[in-house]
This record gives structure tokens, sequence and C-alpha cells, in this order.
């Protein structure tokens, strides 16, 4: 008989689905545990005191009792919930961008507690409909948390400093190329550009803090286009395409 | 599928793995439901699996609401007696089925197959909303009743929808979000009583 667990919880639901006729399967962020999966009872049937309202991108406390790695959640109360009603596509489609990258990069390490709180803070700029920004913070200090940020102050084959300019991102090497040594890196590359660069360097430098206040020294244009291409770079690593990504783009474009 | 069906005959693990894929059926209960099966009178699994396909062969989905029927249009389409100028707009043909058991909406409907949900790839694109706007330019109506599920994915639908479909002389709605018939105050979350609150109605 395996022993019964309990345990008391803050985490952020990133994504759920139905699970049979009452029931639904949440993945919920944690600080210290990374990614728990657990199942909420009957919570698509009835109203219960033990639970507040639930859905996806809320921060709530948890009670959970574990046996044998599954979690059943018998209480969650809300700390902050982020998405006021109505909800805009670009919103659900960038905080499921969130969702998806934090799940394809789950693993259970000593930046745990640093990616929960980056969650955090994304899904509230994004709830304050600043999109493409937050979505390029997050890949960036994602990658960094994951230890597989380019490197892009040094060139990978001569060492030579990287002057400002427009360079090559070797997917292979996870680096840039000075413009001396980019005829032997013609493979799997993404061509970067000068200010794309400069953006890369201020958001690695850059810690903002939950009231985010950008100055408009970077155009939408940039932003979107590192996006693209940091994107394409996280593929490259995780081979995992991101779902949201398309309808994130149709309803920007709307 | 565990282990333990492969002592099983390849008929019961075949009939398993059959049911084990409907949406709701997990390992245990396709095993539960299996055995039932196999107990049963013969004339009961027969008249079962008549209804199984019978369900494939004669139903298929309206070409102007697109719910589940057996004649096209729908006899909700083509009820004179229904106001045909109220839409309301479902997830499934089984939310249509819960409206029409409260026999409180004479109007027609639209069913959506689905709602909005980026993380599943699920887009506009894949539902039926481009049919819907078509529908509602060659027949204007007076009134849209967005009837979604109260969810994060349910509201991004209803809002989506909305926005393409703003005309001044459509009234736009959506269902009220509340405490239930029955329901205790004290045990409702505070996100639906503030929604009760706000969406309070003069008595007169």
């Amino acid at each position: 008989m395996q022993k019964r667990e309990y345990l008391n919880f803050e985490g952020i639901t990133i994504s759920s689905y139905e699970y049979g006729e009452f029931d639904k399967i949440f993945n919920i962020l944690s600080p210290h545990k990374g990614i728990i999966t657990a199942i909420i009872k009957r919570i698509r049937k009835t109203s219960n005191k033990n639970f507040d309202y639930i859905d996806v991108f809320q921060k709530m406390n948890f009670k959970a009792s574990i046996t044998d790695n599954f979690y059943i959640i018998y209480e969650a109360k809300s700390v902050e919930t982020w998405f006021e009603r109505p909800i805009k596509l670009t919103n659900l489609s960038s905080g499921n961008i969130i969702a998806e990258l934090t799940i394809n990069f789950n693993s259970i390490n000593e930046n745990n507690n640093y990616i929960y709180h980056l969650v955090s803070k994304c899904l509230k700029w994004i709830s304050n409909d600043i999109f493409i920004f937050t979505l390029v913070y997050f890949q960036i200090k994602l990658l960094l948390a994951e230890g597989i940020f380019p490197e892009i102050n040094i060139c990978l084959n001569c060492n030579n400093k990287i002057q400002p300019g427009d360079y090559l991102l070797n997917l292979i090497e996870s680096g840039i190329f000075c413009n001396k040594c980019s005829k032997k890196t013609k493979f799997s590359s993404l061509k970067l550009l000068e200010q794309e660069i400069r953006l890369l360097k201020h958001i690695k430098n850059t810690e903002y803090d939950n009231n985010l206040n950008i100055n408009n020294i970077i155009t939408k244009k940039v932003e979107l286009n590192l996006y693209k291409k940091l994107s394409t770079y996280i593929k490259f690593y995780t081979n995992k395409e991101l779902k949201s990504e398309k309808i994130l783009f149709s309803s920007l474009n709307k | 599928m565990n282990n333990k069906n492969v002592s099983l005959s390849s008929v019961i693990s075949d009939l398993i793995n059959h049911l084990n894929q409907l949406p709701g059926i997990g390992p245990k209960t396709a095993e539960r439901l299996a055995f039932h099966i196999i107990k049963s009178p013969e004339n009961k699994i027969l008249s079962l699996a008549d209804s199984l396909i019978k369900s494939k062969q004669k139903l298929s989905f309206c070409n102007n609401c697109f719910i589940v029927t057996e004649i096209n249009p729908c006899n909700i389409c083509t009820d004179e007696m229904r106001d045909q100028k109220s839409i309301c707009i479902v997830q499934d043909s089984i939310d249509a089925y819960a409206i029409e058991s409260t026999n409180n909406y004479n109007g027609s409907y639209h069913i959506l197959n689905g709602y909005i949900s980026p993380i599943n790839g699920i887009g506009p694109n894949e539902l039926t909303i481009s049919s819907l706007i078509k529908r509602i330019e060659k027949k204007p109506p007076t009134e849209i009743i967005l009837a979604t599920n109260p969810t994060i994915e349910g509201d991004a639908t209803a809002t989506y929808i909305s926005n393409q479909i703003k005309s001044e002389n459509i009234k736009i709605s959506r269902l009220a979000v509340g405490i239930p018939f029955g329901g205790d105050l004290d045990y409702t979350d505070p996100k639906t009583l503030t929604q009760a609150f706000n969406s309070r109605q003069i008595i007169e």
C-alpha cells in the first residue's frame, strides 16, 4: 500500500484539459517542484467551498494529497488573477506561448523559483497588453536560466570581440561568428541584425520589475523579428512546435 | 493499455482498447464496460451495435447551423414557428440540446464545433465562425446570444465572435454567470459572487 502524503503549495495554473465526465487535469507551475500535474475532481460540475474559481493563468494556494506521485487537489484558493474578462485572443495566445515554453523546458533545478516569478511577471505584462516584448523577454530569460543562451559577445571561431553590426547566429554552435569567420558557418544559421543584437544584449543585462515601463527605443518590428528568430533557435533545441504561435500571429494581423 | 490484457483474449483486449479511446473513458472504466458488454444479453448488444452503426450512417451536420441532424437542413432551421432572427451560439450540439431541454428558447442555433484554444492549435479557422459570418451576411439576425462556457477559452471565443459580427442592428448578449438555483452564497467562490453582484437585477 502506497503511503499518502499531503502538500500545501503556491502555484500558477498554466494549462488544463478535461478528464472524465466532471474532472479537470491542471499543469501547475510551482516555485520548487517545477510543473505539477494534478487532478481536480468534479470541478466542472459543482461549486465547492474548498475551491475558488479556477482556470488557467491564476496564482493559487493549493492543498493536495499525493499517492505514488499522483496529485489530487482538494483545496484551491486564489492569490492573483491576471486575465480579466472579456479576454482577447492576443492575450490568450500570448499566455499560451508562455505556458507551452514553460512546459517544453520543464526541468527541476535551482532556477525553478526564478522561472516561477518570471512567468508570474510576464503574465501580468501580457494582461496589460504588452505582447511581443514580453515574449522576447521570456524567451531570453528562459534561455539564460536553462544555460543555452547563445554567445553574442565574442566570435565563436576567433574569440575576437563582436563589434556592432549584422551577424550570423549558428544554431549548432549556439553563438555568433564575426564577419571574417562567417564564411565557415553557412549551415543552420540565422541572420541577426544589429538592432536585434542590441535588444538581445539589453534584455540579457536588464531585469525589469513587475511594473514594466519600457522606453520606446525599440521598434515593434525589431521585437517581432527577434521573437521569430529566437523561436526558431528554441525549436532547434526542443524539437517542438508552439501550437499557439500561428494563432497569435493571425490575431496580431487583425 | 496495461500489461494484464496480454493474458486476456484478443477479442476482449480489442474491445477494451476501442472503449478506452472514447472521451472520458479511462482504462479501468473501459474494462468495466467491456465485461458488462460480455455479460449482457445478445439482443441488447446487437441493439447497441445497430445504434452505433446508424448514428454514423444517418447522422450528419446541418449545412446551416452545424447541429447533429438526420435531415439537412435540420428541423430547427426549417421550423417556421421558431424565431429564425435569433441565433444562439454554442460550442457543441450537446449544449444546444441542454438549452432545448429548458423549453425557454425558441430561436435558432449555430454550433461552433469547439472553442478557440491556441495551446491545442485550435484557432478561429478551425471552427465554424466563417460559416456563421456568411450566414449573418445572407440573413441578418436581430439578436445573437453567445452561450459559450464561462472559461477563459470560452470567453475568448465569445469576445472574438462579438468583435467579428459587431453591428448596430444586432443585439449581442452573453449568458449570465452567477449563483446556481439551490446554491448557497456561503459556498460561492468570490469571482462568481462578484459577477453575480455586477449582474444583479432590479425586482419589478
